[in-house]
């Protein structure tokens, strides 16, 4: 083998590693989630927010063509929300600016996160993945006191 | 040179990848196996071993006593809600059956039946223990004092659930929870049915008795990780090695 070609290959490898590393430390040490997918449930058809406590919500999103539902949510500062979020058509995105929520709305399953808002503030949730004729206008948003 | 070229035949490189493939497949099953239940599964890695919080609890005597309380013995929880129809009916159930085999509760440990639905009250409580004839000592059905202590001691089992807005039913994962005498999470079993052996085993490891497969769990993910990343650079070396050789062999034909 040429010498360098055996560079690169030590070079890719020792990247790969790195990285690997990496995924293994934000899994482990920084106890980052990903986001869960129920499939063997019927999603539900209306958007909601539940508050089961105080700073304890809920929230049903129904992504459709070119809204989600609920619309504006409003929720006290340190809130921990479960997020549940289903497709009544075809797939839709759902990122929460600011924030690591990143979610996909497929038809049939119901996207889960969790988060806790601890700054007050305006959080936009847009639609990431084209849905269509009016996808640069689904967005809503969650308010935060 | 041309000897050991073919010594180097396809078959041994084919074989060599399907080791490391193998490899592979066994650390994506045991570092992303989930067993079977509905709803969102709890992250074990983040809560076996911790301690669980001090929270306030009632009986279906409205009797208020502190989790910490049952200090002393293992204590089995098993999170259900009262208005449910179809998993937690059979969990209690299959409960009633194992649990006489294991010992007796209240003497050798504590079995609590905990309601996580925060709407739930003291009569649904009382119902649910009368429904299924529990005897409310050893084996107690209770709720939380209040909701703080209720999404505390749910947070630190990591138990979460999706409400059904008609029905007022919940999706949820089906478990029960072994902790130990010291009120450290030690096991979860997963599923509606529950077999005296596993629940031995679970409660036997709750009380400090580790195996040798118990004392190697906690190292399972590293070590899938480190068999991954060595069967993957194996693979790699011997591939270049064999794609040099071919490209040798060629370079030798063409040249005599």
């Amino acid at each position: 083998m040429d010498k360098a070609e055996r560079t690169a290959l030590i070079l890719a490898i020792g990247f790969l590693g790195f990285f690997a590393g990496l995924l293994v430390y934000a899994a482990k040490a920084l106890n980052i989630d990903v986001p869960t997918c129920i499939t063997d449930v019927k999603p539900f058809t209306e958007g909601k927010v539940i508050q089961h406590a105080q700073n304890r919500y809920e929230i049903h999103y129904v992504a459709k063509m070119w809204y989600f539902e609920p619309a504006d949510v409003e929720i006290p500062a340190g809130s921990v929300v479960d997020i549940y979020l289903t497709s009544a058509d075809v797939v839709h995105g759902f990122q929460i600016d600011g924030t690591n929520v990143n979610l996909m709305a497929i038809p049939g399953t119901v996207a889960y996160a969790r988060y806790k808002f601890e700054k007050p503030g305006v959080y936009h949730i847009v639609c990431h993945e084209y849905c269509g004729i009016g996808h640069q206008d689904m967005s809503t948003k969650i308010i935060v006191k | 040179m041309k000897r050991r070229l073919q010594r180097l035949n396809e078959g041994s490189v084919v074989r060599h990848l399907l080791g490391g493939l193998i490899a592979l497949l066994f650390f994506i099953f045991t570092a992303f196996s989930q067993e079977g239940s509905t709803g969102i599964p709890p992250n074990e890695s983040k809560t076996l071993g911790q301690k669980l919080p001090n929270v306030r609890l009632i009986d279906t005597q409205g009797r208020e006593f502190h989790l910490y309380d049952l200090e002393g013995k293992p204590v089995i929880l098993s999170p259900i809600y009262t208005n449910c129809t179809s998993a937690c009916p059979i969990i209690t159930d299959s409960l009633k059956k194992v649990i006489p085999k294991l010992g007796i509760p209240g003497k050798d440990f504590w079995v609590l039946s905990l309601t996580f639905d925060p709407t739930d009250g003291l009569t649904n409580i009382k119902d649910f223990q009368k429904k299924h004839g529990i005897d409310g000592y050893g084996w107690k059905v209770v709720m939380a004092k209040n909701k703080k202590d209720l999404f505390e001691l749910l947070d630190a089992i990591d138990f979460r659930f999706m409400s059904v807005p008609e029905s007022k039913d919940f999706v949820h994962p089906n478990l029960i929870v072994f902790i130990s005498p010291d009120m450290k999470i030690k096991r979860y079993l997963y599923g509606v049915v529950f077999k005296e052996e596993d629940m031995e085993k679970a409660l036997g490891y709750a009380l400090g008795k580790e195996s040798f497969i118990d004392k190697l769990y906690r190292w399972f993910f590293f070590i899938g990780l480190i068999g991954t990343a060595g069967s993957g650079l194996f693979m790699v070396i011997k591939l270049s090695k064999y794609l040099a050789r071919k490209e040798e062999l060629r370079a030798s034909k063409t040249q005599p």
